[in-house]
């Protein structure tokens, strides 16, 4: 039945538990079922028995895969046992429930982690460009840097509109919300990020440092979004820090659209979040000209 | 051999830069990371609950519901309309529909049918909405129902509470300690190009003593990440020092010679930087940490062997998390002290072809006029 699970698959029979441990340790399985001697005997004599899963926790991705898959079987196999015996199903399972999943019903990683991925590239190529363009020297006049700004703009959104068809059409991830919402937010990121570039080259002295900084930033972006861990769960201060990434904001943008189609008002606001970023570059203008 | 660690030292320690990348960035990264992921568990998911059946049943399902560690019942909607209005708006990660007939079927000894509504977009969110309501559920169910065939005990090793940090930290370190020595000692290696440094020296001593000088910082670093930051953040340390060491050692080690091979291609600093980067979350991806290599197609986890943190990665994992010894992750031993003779000897040759001296004349021009320009650097 293990192997009929969505998951999980027995590809070892160990003799007693250390054994199990041990193969768990070598990395050749991520969880041990502990099956005890009486099994058969207790089920035939109606006692309770005792099945146990030692379910590794060092990876809680597989920990979690396993642990859903371990439980159904139990489950299944334990009411199929009660029925043969005569209970009715609503002795066995007073409660039953319906799972029904709204967005990403797929359950797929990938169509979660794939535009994510995509949109951290754009942004850290969007960041780097951007200052290499600009910390080369100062610019004589505010047009003088648009006119080193503009380059990267437009390659930078070529390839990220090349990314967006990629992920849309070839690799097939839902798209149940609005395309141009999701064009025109991720034009725009482009944008702001490359406002926050000016920003770092303002603050820094040589182009190799605002680099180093506008990288380490760049970096921290996806932990900060809360696309894997939810900044809900962050202490307060680090939850705040979250609000420093436009990255957090577009991703918000990402999920709405590609997932969960919900109404554009709720992008709008995601949008206005992202366009105070353009304001950063005023900050040191005259550090800039 | 001596004079060339001093360069190499000044070079490093005389450059913000590079001590920004090399020595500050792995303990800020570390610090950053951790403390993001410093409440481990994600407690008290805010659900909505549509309670049609307004009966006493119900009512002690939703005290149970709000006594799951996991849940957070903050808002009761009339309607599903209403509680998904609450889910468009980040409000709510879930819902939990109780029918009308809830009571009466309960009462009538007939299955009673509960709906849950939750949301995949966020995979942990999901999952902890999923394990609170079905925890709850199987509570009720073994108190209302009768004694089960199967008492099932489930128990999570090596990290009981199944927390975030626990799970990625370990990886996301090892990780750390790769990507900031190939971009520093790339920008090193930017900068030797740049001040033409590769000129009349032995490509063994510049090897040797690279790996000295790097080797040295990155112990200290590698002690303080393994001692006081394990400490600080309470990350599980079953695994001996000395199988430890035994990973760290070669890793490392292969990880300053694939770096040296690198940096010999960096005509500037900044394009260590840049060519660096990027390839951060790649690796970790690559490394299994996160998901697991089964996820992934096989051909890709073949390939991210040649990346050192692959194999270090899941044997740190397995000896420090797991407690796992030196037998245990034998094999993923023996493949980085392959890397460190696979690097060692790429190193040698990229050094060797670097310093028979091929730049050719404009370059050098080019960035003579650029070094006046950037004499800090």
């Amino acid at each position: 039945m293990i192997d009929a699970t969505a998951s999980s698959k027995v590809c070892y029979t160990a003799s007693n538990i250390k054994e199990a441990l041990s193969l768990i340790r070598r990395g050749r399985v991520y969880a041990a079922v502990i099956i005890p001697h009486s099994f058969e005997a207790d089920i035939v004599s109606g006692v309770t028995t005792k099945v146990a899963l030692y379910n590794s926790g060092a990876n809680i991705s597989t920990n979690g895969f396993i642990a859903k898959d371990i439980q159904s079987v139990v489950t299944t196999f334990g009411a199929g046992i009660e029925l043969q015996r005569g209970a009715t199903l609503a002795e066995v399972m007073p409660i039953k429930f319906n799972k029904h999943i709204l967005f990403n019903p797929y359950l797929n990683y990938a169509y979660y982690i794939a535009p994510c991925f995509m949109s951290m590239m754009t942004m850290i190529f969007t960041l780097l460009a951007t200052v290499y363009a600009v910390a080369e020297r100062r610019c004589s006049r505010a047009t003088e840097l648009m006119s080193r700004v503009a380059p990267t703009t437009l390659i930078m959104s070529i390839f990220s509109l090349i990314t967006l068809l990629v992920l849309f059409r070839i690799l097939g991830v839902p798209l149940v919300g609005s395309k141009w919402a999701i064009v025109f937010s991720t034009l725009f990121f482009i944008v702001v990020y490359q406002a926050i570039a000016i920003l770092f080259v303002g603050i820094t002295k040589s182009r190799h440092f605002s680099l180093s900084l506008g990288g380490g930033y760049s970096v921290l972006a996806f932990t900060f979004s809360g696309l894997t861990f939810p900044t809900m769960a962050m202490f307060p201060p680090l939850k705040w820090a979250s609000y420093l990434f436009p990255f957090t904001y577009y991703m918000d943008v990402l999920v709405d659209q590609t997932l969960r189609g919900s109404s554009s008002i709720n992008t709008i606001e995601s949008i206005g979040y992202m366009s105070l970023f353009l304001l950063l570059p005023l900050l040191i203008r005259k550090r800039l000209c | 051999m001596l004079k060339t660690i001093a360069l190499e030292c000044k070079i490093i320690f005389k450059n913000g830069g590079v001590v920004l990348i090399l020595i500050l960035a792995p303990i800020i990264y570390a610090t950053l990371y951790s403390s993001c992921y410093a409440k481990q568990v994600l407690e008290r998911v805010p659900i909505a609950i549509v309670d049609n059946s307004h009966s006493h049943s119900s009512r002690e399902f939703i005290s149970y519901l709000s006594a799951s560690p996991y849940l957070n019942p903050l808002y009761t909607a009339t309607d599903i309309t209403e509680a998904k209005e609450l889910f468009y708006n980040r409000k709510i990660y879930g819902i939990v529909y109780i029918p009308k007939s809830y009571e009466t079927e309960i009462i009538r000894g007939q299955q009673a049918v509960v709906s849950l509504y939750c949301d995949a977009s966020y995979f942990l969110m999901y999952r902890q909405v999923f394990q609170g309501v079905v925890g709850v559920i199987s509570t009720f169910n073994r108190e209302i129902g009768i004694e089960p065939v199967v008492d099932f005990r489930s128990h999570n090793l090596f990290n009981p509470y199944l927390g975030y940090g626990t799970f990625i930290m370990p990886a996301i370190l090892v990780v750390i300690l790769q990507q900031t020595l190939l971009m520093g000692i790339g920008v090193v290696g930017g900068i030797w190009s740049r001040r033409q440094l590769y000129k009349g020296k032995s490509v063994m001593q510049t090897i040797v003593s690279k790996a000295i000088v790097y080797g040295a910082i990155y112990a200290v670093i590698a002690a303080y990440i393994l001692t006081i930051h394990y400490r600080i953040f309470g990350y599980p340390t079953n695994g001996t020092i000395w199988t430890c060491i035994a990973i760290i050692f070669p890793y490392i080690l292969s990880v300053i010679l694939l770096a040296i091979t690198l940096s010999t291609l960096y005509k500037r600093p900044e394009t260590a930087v840049i060519c660096t980067l990027w390839t951060s979350i790649p690796i970790l991806l690559l490394s299994g940490a996160s998901l697991p290599p089964e996820a992934f197609p096989h051909w890709m986890h073949t390939i991210g062997k040649i990346i050192p943190s692959s194999s270090a990665v899941t044997a740190f994992i397995r000896a420090q998390s797991m407690g796992a010894d030196i037998t245990d992750v034998g094999v993923e031993v023996i493949r980085l002290w392959a890397l460190v003779a696979i690097y060692g000897t790429t190193s040698y040759l990229a050094l060797k072809k670097r310093m028979s001296g091929r730049t050719t004349k404009s370059r050098t021009s080019n960035l003579s006029s650029y070094n006046d320009r950037h004499t800090l650097l």
